[in-house]
């Protein structure tokens, strides 16, 4: 039996208050039935409880020991090699030689997806080699399985292969290299590539100087042609001047108009000149049913006939 | 723990028996109060809650007291053990039929001679065990009622750290060895503060705070409770130092 923890010295439904065995006076919850006078041991958990917590914890160690168990290593060439899990995770990174320390010093890639990880030091890599305009660079990335002699499933194989291909592409083109050979042979992934020249790059700064050019010219062009040949009755006084007759209807209003406005030369100047260009405006776009009173001639436009008849 | 109490109960309960036998209607009734307690924990103990008399529980152990009394015989033994043995059954046969069972109640095979078992004899010997340290209890909740201290002002005011505690109740021993000072207390109904700082150099602090901790712990040790007196004098290293 095991060791009393006190005795009751009052009780409810739920709760009692003991005398602990070192002497103090506690109240305590408790689904078991207690009464004044019982021995009280404690509370007795339900082992499903403790079932429970117990299995939870199984399972995050579990988990986290899985995570962090290598499955695959992705060796690149300098002396780098990256531990990958199950689930395309780096989770240990281990280096030969004070360069490749010196790559992965700068780098923070456990618990990064590999591809992106071996992107990352390969634009490292690449970043810190320096190479002439003419020469090129080569890299080397290998994919295999912990297991010494067991070779890994081929779909997964080349999945992985696929993603740290673009992910190696993305870093070149970061670092303004440009790949010249691509080899994938089994579990290798072999890459050259070279220095984008830089004739190259002062022709593509030219290039987009003319297009600048051209894209402004065009839009001066397109202002030209958007600013009709009568804008001049914005600047001036009498907004009707501008306005085609056929839409007025009286044509002494337009006249008294101007008089208004005739003290100042420059505008009667612009005044006849918009009223040169509405007349054109006119001939050009006169309505055939229309009068020269600038009505509809809705008998003309029942016969279809198009030719002005003098009112 | 003494063993008059038990033997007290049964002896309440012989009489009621005899007296209901004799035809006294009201044998059971004038008697429930001291009855009822042993079979509320009956019912407490075989239905793994707490039961009061409010409970549906509470009525079945009712009825089980008359047929209890109506089929004991001496040669049965101990009455007692007997009631708690009908009053089990009963709530068992209460839960079964709630539980939607048809199932032959296990009372109705039950032959006349038969003998309560042994896990009945356990339960009710550990109920009267129970009671005896109750009325122990009882006895020191009346005493702290003289002082208008209640449980709750104990839990309260208990000390939390293990140094206090020991000190609080070295304080408590040294008042109840210390027929002055345990005579000023019962009578003056107060802790001799002054006392206690020059003979024992007591932290008036402590006294100040845990007075009522102080004071219950006295009367546990004055008046000899006997099922609340091992956990105070179970000190380690004998009297200390206030």
């Amino acid at each position: 039996m095991s060791k009393a923890q006190g005795i009751v010295l009052e009780s409810g439904r739920g709760w009692a208050v003991i005398m602990s065995e070192d002497g103090r006076y506690q109240k305590v919850k408790s689904a078991q039935p207690l009464y004044a006078g019982e021995y009280y041991y404690g509370r007795q958990r339900p082992m499903l409880r403790y079932g429970i917590a117990a299995a939870v914890l199984l399972a995050l160690l579990a988990g986290t020991a899985d995570f962090f168990n290598v499955v695959t290593y992705a060796s690149l060439s300098p002396g780098i090699e990256l531990g990958i899990n199950r689930w395309e995770r780096v989770v240990s990174v281990k280096t030969e030689g004070d360069q490749a320390a010196q790559v992965i010093s700068h780098l923070n890639i456990s618990g990064q997806p590999a591809a992106a990880a071996v992107g990352a030091v390969v634009g490292e890599m690449v970043a810190r080699e320096q190479l002439a305009e003419n020469d090129s660079g080569s890299l080397q990335v290998t994919v295999h399985s912990k297991k010494n002699g067991e070779k890994l499933k081929e779909q997964y194989k080349q999945k992985l292969v696929a993603k740290i291909s673009d992910s190696v592409d993305q870093a070149l083109k970061v670092n303004q290299k440009v790949k010249i050979k691509d080899e994938v042979i089994e579990e290798r992934l072999h890459i050259q590539y070279k220095t984008t020249s830089s004739n190259s790059k002062g022709q593509n700064q030219g290039n987009s100087k003319q297009k600048a050019e051209q894209t402004n010219s065009s839009r001066s062009f397109m202002r030209e042609y958007t600013e009709p040949d009568n804008r001049a009755w914005v600047n001036n006084a009498n907004p009707r001047a501008a306005v085609p007759a056929w839409t007025k209807g009286n044509n002494d209003k337009k006249d008294d108009d101007k008089k208004q406005f005739s003290g100042n030369s420059g505008k009667v100047q612009k005044n006849q000149q918009s009223k040169a260009n509405s007349s054109k405006y006119e001939k050009k776009y006169k309505s055939p049913w229309m009068t020269n009173q600038g009505k509809t001639d809705w008998s003309r436009l029942r016969s279809g006939s198009k030719q002005k008849t003098s009112d | 723990m003494s063993n008059a109490e038990p033997s007290q109960l049964e002896k309440i309960t012989v009489s009621v028996w005899q007296r209901y036998k004799a035809g006294d209607t009201t044998a059971i009734e004038d008697s429930f109060d001291q009855i009822m307690p042993f079979c509320l924990r009956v019912c407490a103990r075989t239905c793994g809650r707490y039961i009061d008399s409010s409970d549906e529980e509470a009525s079945i152990a009712r009825m089980a007291i008359l047929e209890a009394f109506d089929k004991y015989e001496p040669q049965r033994g101990n009455i007692l053990l007997y009631l708690g043995y009908v009053i089990r059954n009963r709530i068992i046969d209460y839960k079964r039929s709630e539980e939607k069972r048809h199932f032959t109640p296990f009372s109705a095979f039950q032959s006349e001679q038969h003998i309560p078992g042994a896990q009945t004899v356990d339960l009710a010997e550990q109920i009267l065990d129970d009671l005896a340290r109750k009325q122990d209890l009882d006895r020191f909740k009346a005493v702290i009622q003289l002082y208008d201290i209640k449980l709750e002002d104990l839990v309260k005011g208990s000390p939390r750290q293990k140094k206090t505690l020991q000190a609080a109740i070295s304080i408590a021993d040294r008042i109840a060895s210390d027929q002055e000072m345990s005579t000023y207390l019962q009578e003056k109904k107060m802790i001799p503060i002054r006392m206690l700082e020059q003979r024992c150099n007591a932290s008036r602090k402590i006294i100040d705070r845990y007075r009522k901790f102080i004071i219950a712990s006295t009367m546990i040790l004055i008046h000899d409770i006997q099922c609340l007196r091992p956990y105070l004098s179970d000190r380690k290293g004998g009297e200390q130092h206030v």
